[in-house]
């Protein structure tokens, strides 16, 4: 099966599973990608009918009933045994979440749990768990034409000189249908999320992004009385490892700590942390995000 | 309860060669082998810059109390408490005869 190309998160990847939404590219010249990944026959029996992950040294095993079987190995290649008549949305779903993930973890990648927001040239990330509400704070500030770099999982790069790198991914997001409806985006919607009954996936009204954005500032977001407070230190360490780590039994079976340790404390020793409490109800977003916006420009995240 | 202050004398010898960070106040190690995170705060970060190579508690309680608003008693107290959390914790040793 002849592969597509994609850029993604700084690797060239080569796919024989069609990846819509994601950033086409020309072959690397050589034509050998950083990532292969490889579409076999279907697989009739899982191992389990359980979800489960096994891991050794250099290869991840990913069975996940319903879908397939994912291998993914020493961060080049992931193969994918579909189960027969599978939907393509929710082999995809899987491909590029736990499974890149996976990879990511097996290259020492840093990946966070987050949405990720352009703000004057800067990267705003709003990390938290799944259902703590980063991909409608991302919709709401993307409605006020702050242009969305990634959503749910952010990948970024610390270059030798200079702040850290967030690479733009594409430009969706996954929504509940409310949430759709009071954006006006019904009409925009992609597909729906074969996990999820009631969210969508919604293309943006936006162009590309295809340059990686210098990061300008985290928030790790919590329910509770408005309150933006600058966390520090070993505190600030911990708290991103807990509120913001991708999959974290993907990450305690793979990545190395060590990498994880010096990639995110020379990422805090340039960016601030903030832990942001926002009261959980949705006709006051709008407010809160208007207070979020203000902290940007009193902590000087805009305007320098 | 408490422990005794330690004898002035008792010499510290760093045990541990793991390279610390800092951020922001805090200095901080990652042991991967032992899956441990050690962070130092302020205090505890002046205890480990004036033990690079072996000092007496004593020549350590006079970098703190340069450093911080302390008295050299309350000083002592807490140096002591924290150079036997440090041994726990396998990042020092505390040569004791060195002061007998």
């Amino acid at each position: 099966m002849r592969p597509e190309f994609y850029s993604l998160g700084g690797l060239s990847v080569a796919s024989e599973l069609p990846l819509p939404g994601y950033s086409a590219c020309d072959p690397p010249p050589d034509e050998k990608p950083d990532v292969i990944i490889r579409i076999h026959a279907v697989i009739d029996a899982l191992p389990s009918d359980r979800r489960g992950v096994s891991v050794v040294p250099g290869e991840c095993r990913l069975s996940v009933p319903g879908v397939g079987l994912f291998e993914i190995r020493n961060g080049c290649e992931i193969s994918v045994r579909p189960v027969p008549d599978v939907a393509p949305l929710a082999l995809r779903t899987w491909l590029m979440g736990a499974a890149w993930g996976a990879l990511c973890y097996q290259r020492g990648i840093l990946i966070v749990h987050a949405s990720a927001i352009q703000v004057d040239r800067r990267a705003v990330l709003f990390c938290a768990p799944v259902g703590g509400g980063k991909s409608t704070l991302a919709a709401i500030f993307n409605r006020m034409d702050y242009p969305l770099i990634a959503d749910d999982l952010c990948h970024i790069d610390i270059p030798d000189a200079g702040p850290p790198l967030v690479y733009p991914a594409a430009p969706a997001l996954r929504l509940w249908s409310d949430a759709l409806r009071t954006f006006g985006w019904d009409t925009r919607v992609d597909d729906p999320d074969p996990f999820r009954p009631g969210k969508f996936r919604v293309i943006l009204p936006q162009d590309r992004l295809l340059a990686p954005v210098p990061l300008g500032a985290i928030y790790l977001l919590q329910w509770g009385n408005f309150s933006i407070e600058r966390l520090s230190g070993f505190t600030a360490w911990r708290r991103l490892l807990s509120g913001a780590t991708y999959r974290p039994r993907l990450f305690d079976s793979i990545m190395r700590m060590n990498h994880y340790f010096g990639r995110t404390v020379a990422i805090l020793q340039q960016i601030p942390l903030w832990e942001l409490r926002r009261p959980r109800d949705f006709a006051a977003i709008d407010e809160i995000a208007g207070r979020i916006a203000r902290h940007w420009a009193e902590s000087h995240i805009i305007g320098e | 309860m408490k422990a005794a202050p330690l004898d002035p004398l008792t010499v510290i010898v760093r045990k541990s060669d793991l390279p610390f960070v800092s951020l922001d106040d805090d200095l901080l190690a990652m042991d991967e082998a032992a899956g441990k995170c050690y962070s130092l705060n302020a205090s505890a970060a002046v205890v480990w810059d004036a033990i690079a190579s072996p000092a007496s508690v004593h020549s350590v309680c006079e970098c703190l109390c340069r450093e911080f608003a302390v008295d050299p008693e309350t000083c002592l107290r807490d140096v002591s408490e924290l150079l036997v959390d440090m041994r726990e914790a396998g990042l020092i040793e505390l040569d004791h005869a060195a002061g007998a």
